[in-house]
Parts: C-alpha cells; structure tokens; sequence
C-alpha cells in the first residue's frame, strides 16, 4: 500500500487520500467536500442528454476507507447535493442507514438547497460551519484566528500542466493557502478550477494513486 | 427569349450585360436550377435576381395572380452582405417601380418586424442560415413557405466547408419537400471541387452550371528586404519590413492589410500608427472579435474612401465590395491559394481592372512563396472546400428545431435526412438513438429518472412541451460556437468588442493591452464584462485569441514543393523570388542538400540541446504535428526514447537526448504501412476530440450559452462539454455524438486523408538522409519556433510518472 501523503498543522496529522477526501487519523474522521451527488440526473430531468451514471462507484470509495481507517465520523464540508431533490437522494439515505453508527455533519454548501425535512436524519447534522480543537471546518472561507486552521471546499481545486506537446493535464490538488485548506471535490461529476502556483500557497496534486508536491 | 426588366435597367445604367447573366436569366426562365461560378464585382447578383424577377411577373403571377407570400429567400453567410444584397435588389425595384417586396431577416430584425413579415411576408427574405432554422422552428412555417419558388444561396463555397453548409442541406431538403417544384440556385467562388458543390446544393435533380469565364487580371508583388537572412526566423511578423509598406499604402487609394491573426492585425495596426502617426484617423482596424459596431463603422468609412488603410483579418475575406480599395497587402504566407485569390480580388474588382497585392513575408524562407503562389495561379492550383458529413449534433439541433415548431415526424425525417449528401449514409439505427437522446436522454429506457425533452402527442409528432427548452432551444439554434469570451466595454457603455477570458485574468492590475486599436486599461470586471478606460501607456501586452491558425492547404504546400525543381531555372523573370534566395538556397545545399520536388529531405543533427531530426515535407502544421506524433512514436518502438517536438507549416523537428541509428530505420520510418494502428497508438486524440467536443455539445444542445445580455439564469446547470466527454467516455463511449467529436479531429484536425496522401506520397519519394555538423537554413526556423513540444508515447500511468519526476526533479 502507498503510505498516505501527511501533512501536520500543529500536532494535528492531517492525510491527503488520492481519494480526493481528507484523512484525520488521531480523530478517526473523513472530509469530504464537495460530492454534488444528484447532479447528472439533475442534468437529465433539465433534458440534458448526458449517461445515466450511478453513484457506486464513489460510495464504495468511502466504504473501503470507512473500514479501512475505522472511521467514526464524516464531516461533508458542503455542496453535498447537487440542487433540487430527486432520486439520487435516496441512494445518500440509504448510505446514511447502513452506517449508522457513524456521525455524519454538513457544513452546508451553496448547492445545498434541499428542504428542511431531507436534513433530518438520525446520524446527520447539519451546521453553518463545525469546529474540532484549531481546525474550522467550512464549505467557504470565513474568518479564524491566527492560530486556526480553515478547512473548507466550494473552489473544486485544479493545476493545469501545460504540457510542452500541446499536451495539457488539469489534475485536482490539495491547496493550502495562508490559513486554509482548500479540498478537492469528491464527485466525479465536478469540474475542476484551476489554481496557480503561487509564493503563498502549497499544491498537492492527485496524481493517480499518490499524492505529490507541485513545485513548478 | 429576353429579360425586359434586366433591359430596362441596364439600358438606364448604360451597362451591358455578361454573357453569363444572359445565360443565367435563360435558365432561370426555363425554371431550371443552377449554380453560377462567378468573381465578386461583375454582377452575380443580378445575374439571378432579374432572372427571378421576370419569372415572378411572367410566369408566378401569370400561373397564379392572387398569388401571395414568400417567393424568394437569399441566404448569404453575412449580416453585412445581406444588408448590401438588400440594397442592390431594392434598388431594382425602385427604379422600375415594381411591388416586388424585398426585406432583411438577421440577427439584428427586431421581434415586431419579424412578427410583421410572418403575417404579411414580403415576396423576397434576405436572411442567413440560422434565420431560416428559426423559421422551421415556428409553428406556421409550411404556411408561411408554401408558395416558395426560389431559395438562393449566396456565397455558398463559403458555406459548404462549415457545419453551416449542412444547415443549407437540411434547411433546402426540407422546403423541396414541401414544394417540389422550388428552383434551388446557388453562387460561388471558384473552388476545386465546384462539380460536387453543384451536387450537394442541388442533389437528385438535373440543374446547370454556369461559369462567368472572366479572366481576372492579378498583379503579384513581393515585398523583399534589403539582403537575404541566410537563418531565417520568424517571430517579428514582418514588422521588420514596415517601412516598405507606408510609401505603398500612401501612394494608393485605400489599402487592405491582410494578417492571418487577430492579434497580429493589432499590432501591426499600432506598429503603423507608431511609425507613421500621421496615419492616426486615416488608418482603421478590422477583425473578427471586435464588435459589430466598430466593424459597421470601418465598413462604411471604407464604402465613403474616407481611409487610406485597414489592417484586417479573414473577417473582410468576404462580402461586400469596397469601391476606394486599389491595393492589398497580404502579410505573411497566405496558407491557401484561393484564400490569396479572394484577397487580390479585394481590389481592382470592377471588370477592367488590374487587382494588385503584395506579399509580405514574414522571414526569408518564406519569400519563395511569392514565387510558388504565382506558379499557383498560374496553373489553377484551386483548394477545394470539404463539406462535413454526419454532423449528428446538427441532426439533433434539427430534430428540435422542427418539435419546437409543428412537431417532429420522424419516420418522414429520416425519408429526407438520408438525401442529403450530409446525412445519406446514416443508417436507420443511428437516426433512432439521436431521437432516443431526446426522448430518453439516451439508450436507458430508464423510466423513473424523469427525463423528458421532446413527447410524442396523440397525432404521432414529437413536440416539446416545456416553454422554457423550447425558448432555450429556439436562442441556441446554430453552428457558430464562440469561445467563452469577455466582453470589452468603455464605461460610456460602448461596446468595443471581446476577449478571451484567461487573457484578461492574465492580466497584471494596471496593466495596459492593445486592443481595437488603442491601448486600454482594465477599470473594472462584473460578471462577463471588462469596463476599460483609456490608457495613457504607449506601450501594451495584446490579447491572443485561440483558433484562426489555419495550416497551408495542400495545393499551396504543392506549389511551394514544386520551387525546388525550379530553382536552377531562376532565370525565368517570374521567380525572382527563388534568384533573390539563391544565397540562402546555396547555404542549404554546402550544408546539406537542397531537395528536388520528388525527394524527402531527412536532416539528423547533433547539438549541445540533443539529436535533432528534422525533415520538410511542407504538409501544414496540423498534418507534421501528427506525422511527427508517429515517426516519434514509431522511434520510440525500436528504442524507447522521449522527444520535444517543434513543427510549423513546412516541416517538423523530433529532439530526443537519446541518439537514434537513423539510417537504418529512415524507409520504415516514413512508410505508410501500418499507419492506422500508428495513428491509434501514437497520437493522444482523446485530448483533441475534448477539445472537439466542445462545439459539438453546444450545437447539440447539451451545453446552452445563456440568454443574450444576461448573466447564465440556468439554475445548477453550468457544466463544461469535457465534464460531458468525460461521463461519455466513461459510461457510453459508443455515443454518437462522442463519435463524432473523434471523426472530426480525424477529418478536420489530423487531416487524416491529407496525411496518409503525404505518407503515400513520400512512399514514391526518395528520401535524402544528411548529417549536417550544424543546423541548417531549412532547419532554423523550426528550431526557433517558441513552442516546444514533448511528446512521450507511454501509457497514461507512466506518462503520470513521467510529469512526476518532471515536477519533482524540479
């Protein structure tokens, strides 16, 4: 196994997961941003002819780490669902049941438009942003002290590498940036936006199953 | 038989008519169907237009006298040419004092207008393409076209080589299919493949083809610099030569300057300025991303004689004609010849006159192509226009547009669909899973996920029923996709014109740019707009606009081939350019050798940078991109090696740090067997049809561009086409829309015909293997070209590799 990239704030040990989802061991928790789940059949109910896909796929991804890291807590840092309610929001209920031992909090995102009563879960709660010890976790940046650190997702972080054949690659990244960590998103079905490389800021590229330093 | 009305008017003008437009009317008389090849300046348009005339009172209304409604639509590829066309015709009518209505429907007719003219419909439409899509797309069309004798298609070699071309098909099939009797006429330029472009405008019926024979004089002249550089290099755009063309713009009328960008239109606009500022209000610049009002504005100062110059782009390649211009410069390699033809015929083009250009090039190789475009015209080396086929995201668009308006019947559509030279090849099956698209969003009959974008009603027509797709649809109807620009605003609210975004996010605060031919700084951004100001600076970054850069086409990399044999005939007067290179042609040949038509000239050459291979088969830039794409990945089979590759549009350089035993490998490198398989493994064509998709899902309806002049309203449902290529790559890679994106990087990207002719062509050739100490003439200026290409064949896990140790050895 590839040993996960770690990066510490204060004693806090954080892991970048070639996931995309954000790893606190010592807390036992994962973070996950951004997953837009309903989006394609969103999409679809607009008359937009994109594949019908499930998502499968990306719930077994959390599955395997849940067991994996034995997880007890999920914080899902906003832009959970998509936009209005439709069946894929079934799918997140039903996941919700099958760990419910497991304490689930949205940081409510801009997406995150659903009415009340979807919210009201036995296992999840819902926050405008959440707090563990230094660490405030966001959907967007707000203001902390000089000694916190901002976790937060909504920027759907990218690098694109320009490639010297015309060739070029946009890969998501991990982005700190003063005192903020920005998450990549989760979804499969999100875009990415590009970010540069900057004096103030660290970038940490998915790069298939690892994670690595973009020292351009 | 004669034409009274034609003349009536000509007699009054003191003109005499063209043999062609008598024979034109004859044909029109006799109710045929035609297309009329004739130059822009010797009366195409009324070669047609009193033809229709005279059938409309002689026979129309003599048929029919209570006769009402459209009798005539002319469909140009211009605003601006529709207007002009308007003009003309309306002149006609006034002087003869017919009720012959003539009106314009584009883009600019306000909604009262066009809502008057579904009512009470004049009895000629000027229009363009996307207006006659947007009337199919109403529910009265077949009323308001029922008495439709005559569609003109103006311009159509213009058409035909763009996805508009196939809206022409769908748009006439349709219509004949509603009346039978409709005569179909089209007018075009002199291409290659003028016989085919006949068949596709009118196919299954006979029709004629009438040529205007009128041999245009052109005067050809190069602009030469005072001495050869023997190591030519491009990258100064010919400013270096400047001050050869302000004598030449002053002692003519008015001046077209021709560059082959819009970024090089602006900054040879403000070189000129600079140079000569007595040029400022007398010299005016004209291109593409500028706004419809500065280029109306240019148009008309034109039209007056009030400029002495404009610096240009393809955007004044077509359409009107500009009576003061009696010169053009066309500024570096023309890239095709009847694009330099156009150009030439810019000026001079009133029958008796001379047209005159000068070629100025851009470095001293290139000044062989004044020779090779004179050789060109000489022997009719005419390109032709390849139209596009299976354009299913227009089928699409189609299917839409006919269930916004009375409703789609689809058996009877695929009956039409399937005479068109677009479509005839689309099997029954594919035509069933593009409305499957729209019915079910796709091959799952997955009932419960709502989709629904078109239902089938009682009487067995697909309509849509949702007001807000059918308004979506009816503002997305279309082939022109444009990039996602900004828009240019003076805080006054005048609209210059647009930029790409990632230009203006490039920008440094306070950082002045050129544009519109002034320098302007940023003052303010809100949602798609830039406000600028005026900017003090002189001086200025200028935006570069992705597209527009062409390659040679294959008859101008042909003619340029061809010099070599006529080198050593440089006493022949009309190749004064191959005398003026002889230094430059004598350099090459001590250093390595100078090839002859029919041989392949292969240069391996070391240098503290590496094992450079170059070799020249003057192909286009897109075709040596993918040639050197499989030579690399073809090297890299015999030993694995990774390369940079360079190309422009006479050749291509492979460097490797890896040296390679080039002359045992040199045949089967450069062979055209396998070439296929080469092609799949070698050259990353998923990025390009990315790239491809883009239009492709916007014309199709997946992508919608927002309502005009508002910020995009459409709740959670912004997405890019590659986010879609992605999911269709990933869940129905046998979608065929995500087909075609790869069919046209093929056919439009790679050129893959034109590329396996070079590949079969070069089989023939001898190849000339060299090992030259040093780069050579002929090597330079593809060395020098400031785009470096790496390209690694490994798979795309290796290939995330190889980024890694790029990155983390940096």
């Amino acid at each position: 196994m590839v040993k996960p990239f770690e990066w510490n704030f204060n004693s806090t040990i954080l892991q970048f997961l070639p996931e995309k989802i954000l790893h606190l061991p010592q807390q036992q928790i994962l973070v996950v941003a951004d997953w837009h789940l309903g989006k394609i059949t969103h999409f679809r109910k607009n008359g937009i002819f994109v594949p019908a896909i499930s998502h499968q796929a990306e719930y077994q991804k959390v599955k395997k780490l849940v067991k994996e890291f034995d997880i007890q807590k999920i914080i899902l840092l906003g832009d959970l669902f998509h936009s209005e309610i439709n069946q894929d929001w079934n799918g997140f209920e039903d996941f919700l049941r099958e760990y419910s031992s497991i304490q689930f909090i949205l940081t409510k995102g801009n997406h995150d438009v659903l009415a009340d009563q979807f919210y009201s879960q036995p296992n999840l709660q819902v926050y405008p942003f959440y707090q563990i010890d230094d660490l405030i976790f966001s959907h967007q940046k707000i203001e902390v002290e000089s000694h916190q650190l901002n976790i937060i997702g909504h920027h759907h972080p990218g690098i694109r590498i320009r490639g010297k054949a015309r060739q070029t690659y946009s890969l998501p990244c991990f982005i700190v940036e003063d005192q903020c960590l920005i998450l990549p998103a989760f979804g499969s079905t999100t875009g990415l936006f590009h970010f540069k490389k900057e004096e103030n800021n660290q970038i940490y590229l998915v790069l298939g199953s690892e994670i690595v330093e973009y020292n351009p | 038989m004669k034409n009274n009305f034609a003349e009536v008017f000509y007699h009054n003008q003191n003109w005499k008519p063209h043999a062609f437009q008598k024979q034109t009317w004859k044909a029109i008389q006799n109710g045929e169907s035609g297309l009329l090849n004739a130059p822009t300046g010797y009366g195409k348009t009324f070669a047609i237009w009193f033809g229709i005339l005279d059938f409309y009172y002689n026979q129309s209304l003599k048929e029919n006298p209570e006769r009402k409604g459209l009798h005539t639509l002319w469909i140009t590829p211009l605003r601006a040419l529709s207007k002009e066309i308007h003009l003309a015709t309306n002149r006609v009518s006034n002087e003869l004092e017919l009720d012959y209505r003539i009106e314009l429907r584009t883009g600019d007719t306000t909604s009262s207008i066009r809502q008057k003219q579904l009512k009470n419909s004049p009895e000629a439409l000027i229009t363009t393409p996307e207006s006659v899509h947007l009337l199919l797309a109403s529910k009265t069309w077949r009323k308001f076209f029922q008495n439709l004798e005559f569609i003109v298609v103006d311009e159509w070699h213009e058409l035909l080589g763009s996805k508009r071309g196939v809206m022409i098909e769908l748009a006439i099939q349709t219509l004949r299919e509603l009346n039978p009797k409709l005569k179909i006429w089209g007018i075009s330029a002199t291409i290659g493949n003028l016989n085919q472009a006949q068949k596709i405008l009118i196919p299954h019926q006979e029709s004629s083809l009438i040529k205007a024979n009128i041999k245009k004089k052109i005067e050809v002249q190069t602009i030469f610099p005072d001495d050869v550089e023997k190591y030519p290099s491009a990258g100064h755009l010919g400013i270096k030569l400047i001050h050869k063309v302000i004598p030449i713009i002053l002692q003519h009328q008015s001046t077209l300057l021709f560059t082959n960008t819009r970024s090089q239109a602006e900054i040879w606009y403000q070189q000129l300025i600079t140079y000569h500022p007595d040029f400022a209000g007398q010299i005016a610049i004209h291109h593409g991303s500028l706004s419809d009002e500065v280029r109306l504005w240019v148009e008309d100062a034109l039209h007056q004689g009030i400029l002495k110059a404009v610096v240009c782009t393809s955007s004044l390649d077509l359409g009107v004609d500009f009576r003061s211009v009696d010169c053009v410069v066309q500024i570096g390699s023309a890239k095709g010849v009847a694009r330099f033809l156009q150009r030439a015929g810019r000026s001079g083009h009133r029958p008796d006159e001379t047209s005159k250009i000068f070629f100025l090039p851009t470095h001293s190789l290139e000044i062989m192509e004044g020779s090779s475009l004179k050789y060109a015209i000489e022997n009719q080396f005419i390109e032709d226009r390849i139209p596009y086929i299976r354009s299913f995201d227009l089928l699409i668009q189609f299917m839409m547009t006919l269930a916004v308006g009375e409703g789609l019947d689809s058996d009877n559509l695929y009956q039409q669909i399937i005479q068109t030279h677009a479509y005839e090849s689309v099997s029954k099956d594919e035509f069933n899973q593009c409305l499957m698209l729209l019915t079910h969003g796709g091959k799952s009959l997955n009932a419960y996920d709502q989709f629904h974008k078109i239902e089938l009603d009682k009487d067995g027509l697909y309509k849509v029923t949702s007001r807000k797709i059918a308004m979506q649809h009816r503002l997305s109807i279309g082939a022109i996709v444009s990039d996602m620009m900004m828009k240019v605003k003076l805080k006054s609210g005048k609209y210059l014109g647009s930029i790409e975004e990632s230009f203006i996010t490039r920008l440094k605060e306070n950082e002045a740019f050129w544009f519109a031919g002034r320098p302007l700084e940023i003052q303010q951004i809100k949602y798609n707009e830039v406000i600028v100001r005026e900017s003090k600076k002189k001086s200025g970054t200028i935006p570069s606009w992705m597209g527009g850069r062409f390659p040679i086409s294959t008859n101008y990399g042909d003619a340029i081939r061809h010099m070599f044999d006529e080198v050593d005939k440089r006493n022949s007067k009309k190749f004064e350019e191959l005398r003026f290179l002889n230094p430059l042609f004598m350099e090459q040949k001590n250093k390595s050798y100078l090839p002859k038509e029919n041989e392949l000239l292969v240069e391996y050459i070391k240098t503290r940078n590496g094992f450079h291979l170059f070799t020249y088969p003057y192909e286009g830039k897109l075709v040596h991109e993918g040639m050197a794409a499989i030579i690399a990945y073809r090297m890299s089979k015999i030993q694995p090696m990774t390369f940079s590759i360079s190309s422009n549009d006479y050749g291509f350089e492979l460097l490797s740090d890896q040296d390679f035993p080039i002359e045992d490998y040199v045949f089967e490198l450069f062979s055209s067997q396998n070439l296929s398989a080469d092609i799949a493994q070698g050259v990353n064509i998923v990025e390009m049809a990315r790239h491809k998709f883009r239009d492709i899902a916007s014309i199709a309806g997946l992508v919608f561009n927002g309502y005009p002049g508002k910020a995009m309203k459409t709740k959670h449902l912004q997405a890019n086409a590659s986010l879609f290529f992605s999911v269709f790559e990933d869940y129905e890679p046998e979608n065929l829309l995500y087909r075609q994106a790869f069919d046209e990087v093929y056919d439009f990207q790679l050129e893959r015909q034109r590329m396996q002719n070079a590949f079969e062509r070069i089989d023939a050739h001898e190849i000339i293997l060299r090992k030259p100490k040093h780069l050579t003439p002929f090597a330079f200026p593809i060395f020098a070209e400031l785009f470096r290409g790496r390209y690694s064949n490994e798979d795309w896990e290796t290939r995330l590799k190889r980024i890694k140790e790029d990155l983390t050895d940096g």
